[in-house]
């Protein structure tokens, strides 16, 4: 069973779940850093961004290399509407932000469920491709989620580290008031950084619903999974988030195939406890100083 | 028409009232010393003008145009920069960064320029433009806050506490570094410092802030020879 073509398949698969995962982590641990938001909504929106792409594709006939940016956008501008109305007003209190978003993400979820019908759908495979590397199989669809989301990354990376809103949201994540006292208007990044968050979420769920099925009820298990990336990486960490994303999925695809899918669900929660109480931090966030 | 007029200030903490109705102006070019105890009002009056507390009464001009009750974003737009009590660095950010971040509202070009400047007035700060500014001492940690604020060009520069917690020698050198700047950009300074000798040795004029309202108010050098004063505040 340990041979070198399975090894080289679940990195494979490994490396593509983290990537998936990353996208969803990176918005989860960027409001809450900078906004001190717990967002249990964020699940909703992967989900609604698997719905714009399904609804882009088979009914706008949009292509799939277009459809998938431009339904992650749809949704990040949809997003703007809950943060105008609901977490506007509750940034920086971490409890009523916690609960307000899980009454949000119920409300997406269910007003999802009564206009799209809660039978489960798929968005059609584009790319039914399969490469052979060797002894290693590579369908085209999963090649084309991995170069998606290296992209994505690669951009938001980019826009984080070099671009004058990106240091500003990280400064603003460090001291508002400072930030503020710069020039730097929090609302508006809070309001851009929001978009960013959601639209990637919902970038992930179009992979997610392509992968795997459509379903008001599919962003539960990315959202669960965005946990888990953060508190592996350390909640309100970006780099965390990036490494934590590419160690579950790696557990996850040896886990899955070795020893089924059941104890790779219960060993990566399983590691998420035992994480907690050893290093509450995470393995490469900060502790949490005073202030 | 003055740089800065402060008219009864209130500054207040939700419904806790730090200020009690402080009033006095700026004028372009000079040092004004803002001192008095601990818990007198000086940060509290310095963050009001910035539009960082609620101002429940009173009422802030710049160039006679009112900023009271502005969000700080606009207030930084108008020329005011603020550099705060206890330093605070973006700690988990590299110097050039905090720099950079200082410069928001100038375009990219402009602050690069500005950049080279306010290296020119703190040469540590450009050896050690790559480190974590949490990762320097205390004096160094100073002169980014006060670079900082200057990045965006002030006209009015609000210093709160620099003094804080320095060793003697770099509280002289943090003073020195104060009037070169104030004179070479013809900057406005407001000094708020418990280090009151200090403090108004620097400064033109000078406030005595006490429990929230002005107690005196002269030329640096009249507080200085002041009874008062050298009794409360200078320990003589």
């Amino acid at each position: 069973m340990l041979s070198l073509p399975v090894l080289a398949q679940v990195v494979v698969n490994g490396v593509n779940l983290g990537a998936i995962y990353i996208l969803m982590a990176l918005g989860f641990t960027m409001i809450f850093g900078i906004m001190r938001i717990v967002n249990f909504a964020h699940g909703a929106f992967a989900m609604l961004g698997g719905f714009a792409l399904y609804f882009l594709l088979m009914d706008a006939h949009v292509p799939f290399l277009l459809a998938l940016p431009l339904g992650a956008l749809l949704v990040g501008a949809g997003s703007l509407l809950a943060e105008r109305f609901v977490l506007r007003h509750l940034y920086h209190n971490e409890l009523q932000g916690m609960i307000a978003t899980l009454g949000l993400s119920m409300v997406m979820i269910y007003l999802a469920a009564i206009v799209f019908g809660v039978s489960q759908r798929s968005v059609p495979a584009v790319y039914s491709e399969i490469f052979f590397f060797g002894p290693l199989v590579v369908p085209m669809d999963r090649l084309v989620v991995l170069g998606i989301a290296a992209v994505t990354l690669l951009l938001f990376f980019l826009f984080m580290r070099y671009t004058k809103p990106g240091l500003a949201m990280r400064v603003a994540a460090q001291d508002l008031e400072v930030a503020e006292a710069q020039g730097i208007n929090a609302a508006a990044h809070y309001q851009a950084a929001f978009f960013i968050a959601s639209s990637l979420a919902a970038l992930a769920g179009g992979l997610i619903g392509q992968l795997y099925a459509l379903s008001p009820f599919m962003g539960a298990t990315p959202l669960m999974k965005s946990f888990i990336v953060v508190i592996l990486g350390g909640l309100g960490s970006i780099p965390g988030a990036a490494l934590g994303g590419l160690l579950l999925g790696m557990a996850e695809s040896s886990l899955t195939t070795f020893f089924g899918a059941s104890t790779a669900q219960l060993a990566s929660f399983g590691i998420v406890m035992l994480v907690l109480v050893l290093r509450p931090q995470g393995l490469f966030g900060h502790a949490e100083r005073d202030s | 028409m003055s740089l800065l007029e402060v008219e009864g200030t209130v500054a207040a903490y939700g419904s806790i009232r730090a200020t009690h109705g402080v009033s006095f102006s700026v004028e372009e070019n000079e040092i004004i010393a803002l001192v008095g105890s601990n818990g007198a009002g000086k940060s509290s009056t310095l963050k009001a003008i910035m539009g960082l507390v609620r101002l429940a009464e009173g009422s802030i001009r710049i160039d006679g145009d009112s900023v009271s009750g502005e969000r700080p974003y606009r207030v930084v737009r108008r020329g005011v920069a603020f550099s705060p009590e206890g330093r605070r660095v973006f700690a988990a950010t590299s110097v050039l960064e905090n720099l950079m971040a200082g410069a928001h509202i100038l375009p990219r070009g402009r602050a690069h320029e500005r950049l080279d400047q306010i290296f020119s007035y703190f040469p540590r700060l450009r050896e050690r433009s790559h480190q974590l500014a949490g990762n320097l001492s205390g004096g160094e940690q100073q002169m980014l806050a006060i670079g900082r604020a200057l990045m965006s060009r002030p006209r009015l520069l609000l210093l709160d506490e620099p003094s804080l917690g320095l060793a003697p020698v770099i509280v002289q050198r943090i003073g020195e570094l104060i009037c070169e700047i104030q004179a070479s950009e013809n900057l406005a300074v407001v000094l708020a410092e418990q280090n009151s000798n200090w403090a108004l040795r620097l400064a033109t004029r000078g406030l005595v802030l006490e429990v929230g309202r002005i107690r005196m108010q002269d030329s640096a050098g009249e507080l200085l020879r002041s009874d008062y004063v050298r009794r409360a505040y200078l320990g003589m």
